[in-house]
C-alpha cells in the first residue's frame, strides 16, 4: 500500500511493515551524523515544521534558489485543512542543532484541477506525479548557496549512483538527517512519477532530495521524495522534468 | 411587370446569389471530387455515438447545404480518414498532430470549413489521449477527434478574430452530450466574447448541477471550473462548496483549487458573499480561512472585509487564528488552464510590510481580544 510520506510526526507507527518480505533487498533510510548533515551540498537539506487543520506535522525540503525551498505538494496542501501555517524550514538540522531557520511568506503548489492526489487517491501511481511545492522566504536561507538541480531524468532510471534524505519520523526521531542509496535505477511509472523497490523511504522524509551524480561528479536534486509502500517495499518519487523546471525557474527566487 | 412581382424575383435571385457566394468562399479551392466523402457512410459502428451538430452559418444569417451533399475538400477528406483510421486502432498520436500541422498550416477558411463540416456530422473517434490544457489553455491532449477539432477551431478563430468557434460552441452549449466538447466550447466563448460572463456563469451553473457529469466526472470537465474563476462570479461559490463536502474525490479537488483561485481572482467578492452567506463553507472553517488570506490588506475594501470576519461571533477563534497566519504566508496553485493565467509570481516585501502594519493597528488598539495572543505571535514571527 502507497501513502503520502509528509506528515508522520504525529501519526502512529505501523510496525507491520518491517513483517513485509521484499522481493528485492531492499536498502533503509540511515542517519547521517551530523557532520554529513551540515556539508554542502547536504546542508542545503532541511526540516520542515508545519500546521495543517489542528495538527503539527513534519516533512523535508531542499534550498533550490538562494531564498527558495522545494518540497512536495501535499507536504502543503490538504483537502480537510487547506494551506498548511507556519512552515518552519530548519537547514542543516540534526539533534537539536541547525544552520539556519526561516518562516516561509510564500507558498506555491504545482497542480491544477484535476492532478495530485485526490484525483486518484493515494494508493493511484498517477496520484504522485504533480505532487510538487515550493516555499518563498524573506531572505536567503543559506547565504545564497542552493544545491544544484537537474531536469535530466536520466539520472534517476540510468546507471548513474543516486542517494535519497530527509528527515524520517517513522522509525527516527524525525530531527536528524537520513538518507537511503538505491540498489537498482528508479522505473517511470506514470508521468514524472517514478519508483524504485530497492530502497523503503519513512514518513517525515516526503519532500527531501533525491540527489543524482552527473557527467562531473557533481550531485544535483534530480527528484523529490514523495510516497512509500510497504508491500512491497518501495519508494516513490517525483523526478525533475521540464514543467518543474519551468516552476523552479518561474515562482522561486 | 407589377412593381410588386419585380421586387420579390429580384430578392430571389438575391438569395440565390448569395448562397452561391457562400458555398464558393468556402469551397473555393476544392478540387473537383472524385468520391463521396466517407462522413455520409460510416464503414463501422463509431465508437463515438453520432451527433449532428447544427452547423453555425459564417454569415450567422444563412445555413450551409448539408456537408454529405458536398463535395469533399482534401482537408475534409484528411479528417474522414483519420476518423477511420482511429476507429480501426491504427491511428497514432503523430497521425493525429500531423492533421493538426495541416489545418494549421492552411488558409483559414479552408481550414474552418472543413471543421465545420466534419463536426455538423456528429461522427466521432477516441483518440486514446486525456484531455490535457498545455500553455494558454491550448489543449496538449484531447479525448475525441472531435474535441480536438474544436480546439483547433478556437485557435484559429483567436488568430482570425472570427466568430466560427463561438457560434459552433453556443450550439454545443444547448445540448449536453459531452463536458469535454463543453468544456472547449466554454473556453471558445470566453475568448472571443469576453463580455459574456453571464451566460458563461449560466452554463457553468448547469454544468456544475448536471447529475450524469458529476457522477463520473471527465477530467474536461474538471478543467472547465477553470471558467468559475474566469467569471468571478460568486453565486458559483454555492455549488463548488457543496462538493468540496462531497464524496467524489475528483469534484472536491477540482472544486477546492477552483474556490481558491476564485478567491485569489476577485478577493473582495469572495470576501463579501461569505460574509453575507455566513452558512456557506462552515463545514470547512480552515479551507474558508484561506480565502480570507488571500486579502490585499492595503485595499481598504479588502481590509474592513476580513476585520468585518474577524469580527463575526460564528466564525470560531481557530478559525481566525489561520486566517492570521495565511496572512503572513498566502498560498497560490500553479497550473496550466483552460482560460485563466497562472498566477504572477510576486514581491512579498510590501506586502508583508502592510500585514505588519495592519496587524500591529488591531494589536494595538485590541480591537479583536480574543487574537492578542496569535496577533503578538505573529508580529514576533514578522519580525525574525
Amino acid at each position: 500500500m502507497k501513502r503520502l510520506l509528509a506528515i508522520a510526526a504525529l501519526l502512529p507507527v505501523s510496525f507491520s511493515v518491517w513483517a513485509a518480505e521484499p522481493v528485492i533487498p531492499a536498502a533503509y533510510p540511515k542517519p547521517t551524523g551530523a557532520q554529513l548533515a551540515q556539508t554542502f551540498p547536504y546542508s542545503m537539506i532541511g526540516q520542515l515544521l508545519f500546521e495543517n487543520g489542528r495538527s503539527f506535522y513534519s516533512g523535508s525540503g531542499t534550498v533550490i534558489r538562494p531564498k527558495s525551498v522545494l518540497t512536495a505538494g501535499h507536504i502543503l496542501y490538504d483537502f480537510d485543512g487547506g494551506w498548511s501555517t507556519n512552515l518552519l524550514f530548519q537547514r542543516g538540522l540534526y539533534g537539536k542543532t541547525g544552520l539556519s531557520e526561516q518562516y516561509a511568506t510564500r507558498i506555491y503548489v504545482l497542480g491544477g484541477y484535476r492532478e495530485s492526489v485526490n484525483r486518484y487517491g493515494g494508493d493511484d501511481v498517477r496520484a504522485f506525479s504533480h505532487d510538487m511545492g515550493g516555499l518563498v522566504f524573506p531572505k536567503p536561507l543559506a547565504n545564497g548557496s542552493t544545491a544544484g538541480w537537474s531536469s535530466d531524468t536520466s539520472l534517476l532510471t540510468g546507471t548513474s549512483y543516486n542517494i535519497a534524505f530527509g528527515y524520517g519520523a517513522e522509525f527516527h526521531t524525525g530531527d536528524d538527517l537520513l538518507s537511503v542509496v538505491p540498489t537498482a535505477p528508479f522505473e517511470s511509472i506514470s508521468g514524472a512519477f517514478l519508483e524504485n523497490r530497492s530502497l523503503y523511504f519513512e514518513s517525515g522524509m516526503s519532500g527531501g532530495p533525491v540527489f543524482a551524480r552527473g557527467d562531473k561528479g557533481l550531485l544535483f536534486v534530480s527528484g523529490i521524495v514523495v510516497s512509500g509502500s510497504t508491500d512491497p517495499v518501495a519508494g516513490g518519487i517525483r523526478a525533475l522534468n521540464s514543467t518543474a523546471a519551468a516552476f523552479i525557474q518561474r515562482y522561486l527566487r | 411587370m407589377k412593381p410588386r412581382t419585380a421586387a420579390l424575383i429580384f430578392l430571389g435571385i438575391l438569395l440565390c446569389l448569395t448562397i452561391e457566394v457562400i458555398y464558393k468562399i468556402r469551397h473555393a479551392d476544392d478540387p473537383v471530387p472524385d468520391e463521396v466523402p466517407a462522413a455520409s457512410e460510416p464503414a463501422t459502428p463509431s465508437p463515438q455515438a453520432p451527433r449532428a451538430t447544427a452547423l453555425p452559418s459564417i454569415t450567422g444569417s444563412l445555413s450551409l447545404p448539408n456537408p454529405a451533399q458536398l463535395p469533399a475538400s482534401p482537408l475534409y477528406a484528411r479528417i474522414t480518414a483519420l476518423l477511420e483510421k482511429l476507429r480501426h486502432g491504427g491511428a497514432s498520436s503523430l497521425d493525429l498532430a500531423q492533421l493538426a500541422d495541416e489545418l494549421s498550416a492552411a488558409d483559414k477558411r479552408q481550414a474552418f470549413s472543413a471543421i465545420l463540416d466534419f463536426l455538423s456530422t456528429g461522427q466521432d473517434a477516441s483518440t486514446g489521449a486525456e484531455f490535457t490544457i498545455g500553455e494558454n489553455g491550448r489543449l496538449a491532449g484531447a479525448p475525441t477527434l472531435r474535441v480536438m477539432l474544436m480546439d483547433l477551431l478556437g485557435r484559429f478563430s483567436d488568430q482570425t478574430g472570427g466568430a466560427e468557434a463561438a457560434t459552433l460552441a453556443r450550439t454545443v452549449l444547448e445540448t449536453k452530450d459531452s463536458a469535454d466538447e463543453w468544456a472547449v466550447s466554454l473556453r471558445n466563448i470566453a475568448r472571443h466574447e469576453p463580455q459574456s460572463v453571464p451566460y458563461l456563469a449560466g452554463k457553468m451553473q448547469e454544468l456544475l448541477s448536471n447529475a450524469p457529469w458529476l457522477t463520473k466526472p471527465s477530467a474536461g470537465m474538471l478543467e472547465a471550473f477553470d471558467v468559475a474563476v474566469f467569471t468571478k462570479d460568486p453565486k458559483l461559490i454555492p455549488p463548488l462548496a457543496a462538493m468540496i463536502g462531497g464524496e467524489n474525490q475528483p469534484l472536491r479537488r477540482a472544486a477546492a483549487v477552483a474556490l481558491d483561485r476564485l478567491s485569489e481572482a476577485a478577493p473582495l467578492q469572495v470576501m463579501t458573499y461569505l460574509n453575507q452567506n455566513p452558512r456557506v463553507m462552515a463545514d470547512h472553517p480552515f479551507i474558508r480561512a484561506d480565502y480570507f488570506s488571500k486579502a490585499d490588506l492595503a485595499d481598504p475594501q479588502q481590509r474592513q472585509a476580513v476585520e468585518l470576519y474577524i469580527s463575526r461571533p460564528d466564525v470560531a477563534l481557530e478559525e481566525k487564528t489561520k486566517l492570521l497566519k495565511g496572512l503572513v504566508a498566502p498560498a497560490s496553485f500553479v497550473s496550466e488552464n483552460l482560460l485563466t493565467q497562472p498566477p504572477p509570481p510576486v514581491d512579498d516585501a510590501v506586502r508583508l510590510a502592510t500585514v505588519e502594519k495592519t496587524t500591529g493597528e488591531w494589536l494595538k488598539s485590541n480591537r479583536f481580544p480574543q487574537l492578542q495572543p496569535e496577533l503578538i505571535r505573529l508580529q514576533s514571527h514578522l519580525g525574525r
